[in-house]
């Protein structure tokens, strides 16, 4: 019954994990770019309903309709005019830009909200569903749902609209993109605008399940990390698949052990499957068309083996 | 006939290396033109500068009577000029269709993108049967047709060819080459052949230019270069 427990509450958390590493996942794999700064916009997140609920009442749910938007404005905002810039000098100085960006959302939520303790609730915070002699939270299971339903949407973005196709043609190719009338620049600010809303059903899930300091970005960004390494980058389907597993270790192994194991697996992962995410779905598909790019006659330039 | 695309006086490099020294081409109204040259003549950095990816040190280049010269690559596409590039370069991990479709991105083409679709499929019926394999799961021809079709779906009045036929099998590129003829007399697109292969590329076209070291050094319509001519050009000695 122990373990049964553990696997249902393990699927539960690993909707929130999902969440945590899905803008990551999306800002790794399509602008390449290690946003330092995701942590934060998590808790940014987080505060925003907070506030939403202090101010207008509005329950936390209900509130990612004003922080969604809000949240992909301010990563919109902050690619186009700032990290895009940075990225024409190379990855380092987007890289420390990020970290610049992450630091000062940190120090100016100090500030604003002060160094205590945070948490979301709702009146069916503390309600629990029995389901075949299982108590479990109602809370989670709408978590779980809304996680869920967001990586959908995004999934079905991503396929089947003009600016997702967009998306996925400039993380394959940035230079035949614009070959094809895409706007790379624009293009990465709106992907960076769809990851840091993702923050924003982020910093719900975590704001509802733990509570939170101005500083948590940190932690959150060392889980999304792991789940995008499990999952793969821009991987949306692997995101979830990897909160699962990162949830289901995390219920299995306690709250002591949880965070270790996933630690050592994370290391593992790295050391022994260095180039490849754990998960992946359709891999075999998926690596022939690794190969056909490496087929494909060299792009390089003739006149620059000329010059040389 | 007017010239629906020209570059003049062009000179482009990386650094200070210029691969261009002073180039200049022109592509009448409907017509089929070629551009060939030894590798490493400068063909294709004169197609980058064409499609925006270098800009040129000098020089003027002109879309359909307007000066593009310090346009955005998406914005020329946008303005009916779209560059092939060398291999193609489909989206590896996108389906053919997801490919085709990324072609008609901009707004104009939109409109338009299910005509243009069809029209790709009955050019090339072999894709119809892919749709849905990803891109780069493809052959090498497949792939060069796929790119191709990308660029139809912008609904071009140019488009120009870099390296159409490198690596591929003489008789794919015979029937690329047949589908492009039909392309140019039926839907009146003008077309830009890069090659390094001079004999079939000019055999091609209604007027070539022979590129090397970075010049012009031959134009002329294909019957009225001499071999000798083009051979001189071809390899710089009498």
């Amino acid at each position: 019954m122990y373990i049964l427990q553990a696997i249902v509450n393990g699927i539960l958390l690993g909707g929130t994990y999902a969440i945590l590493g899905l803008g990551m996942s999306l800002s790794l794999g399509i602008v390449r770019l290690t946003n330092l700064a995701h942590g934060e916009y998590i808790v940014l997140g987080a505060y925003t309903s907070m506030l939403l609920q202090a101010w207008l009442g509005i329950d936390p749910f209900l509130s990612l309709v004003i922080s969604v938007p809000f949240l992909f404005l301010a990563g919109y905002l902050i690619q186009r005019f700032l990290v895009n810039k940075a990225m024409k000098n190379g990855e380092e100085p987007a890289l420390l830009v990020t970290f610049g960006i992450s630091v000062i959302l940190k120090d100016a939520m100090l500030l604003v909200f002060g160094a205590d303790a945070r948490h979301l609730s709702a009146d069916y915070g503390n309600v629990t569903v029995n389901l075949a002699g299982l108590g479990i939270p109602l809370l989670n299971i709408l978590l779980l749902i809304l996680s869920g339903t967001s990586i959908l949407l995004l999934h079905l973005f991503l396929q089947r609209t003009y600016t997702g196709r967009a998306i996925r043609a400039v993380s394959d190719d940035a230079g035949a993109a614009s070959l094809s009338g895409i706007n790379v620049g624009n293009t990465f600010s709106i992907a960076a605008g769809i990851a840091a809303a993702t923050a924003a059903a982020a910093g719900l899930c975590a704001g509802m399940k733990w509570t939170w300091y101005p500083s948590s970005g940190g932690r959150y960004l060392l889980i999304a990390f792991v789940i995008v390494v499990i999952g793969g980058l821009g991987n949306v389907g692997g995101t979830f698949a990897a909160g699962m597993v990162f949830g289901l270790i995390q219920a299995v192994g306690g709250a002591s052990y949880g965070m270790l194991i996933s630690y050592v697996f994370l290391i593992l992962i790295l050391t022994l499957h260095p180039h490849e995410a754990f998960l992946r779905f359709s891999d075999k598909r998926r690596k022939t068309c690794e190969e056909g790019i490496m087929q494909e006659p060299s792009v390089a330039r003739e006149d620059q083996n000329a010059s040389e | 006939m007017t010239d629906v695309f020209r570059m003049e006086n062009i000179k482009a490099g990386y650094g200070d290396f210029a691969a261009v020294e002073e180039a200049g081409i022109s592509i009448p109204e409907g017509a089929m033109v070629s551009l060939t040259g030894t590798n490493g003549s400068g063909k294709t950095t004169l197609m980058n500068v064409a499609a925006g990816i270098i800009r040129p040190s000098s020089g003027r280049i002109m879309l359909n009577g307007a000066d593009i010269t310090g346009m955005e690559p998406e914005k020329r596409v946008s303005a009916g000029l779209t560059l092939v590039p060398q291999g193609g370069r489909c989206f590896a991990r996108m389906t053919v269709e997801d490919n085709l479709i990324t072609g008609s991105y901009d707004r104009r083409a939109r409109k338009k993108s299910r005509d243009l679709l069809e029209k790709v499929y009955d050019l090339f019926p072999g894709l119809k049967d892919k749709r849905f394999q990803p891109a780069g799961t493809l052959s090498g021809g497949e792939r060069q047709m796929t790119a191709i079709g990308r660029a139809l779906m912008s609904d071009p009045s140019v488009i120009l060819f870099d390296e159409l036929s490198l690596g591929l099998a003489p008789l794919v590129v015979k029937s690329i080459y047949e589908r492009l003829k039909e392309l140019n007399d039926k839907e009146r697109i003008s077309i830009l052949l890069v090659e390094q292969d001079t004999v079939r590329a000019m055999r091609m076209s209604d007027y070539s230019y022979i590129m090397l070291k970075g010049r012009i050094v031959l134009e002329g319509k294909p019957g009225e270069l001499s071999g000798e001519r083009i051979r001189e050009a071809y390899f710089g000695v009498k």
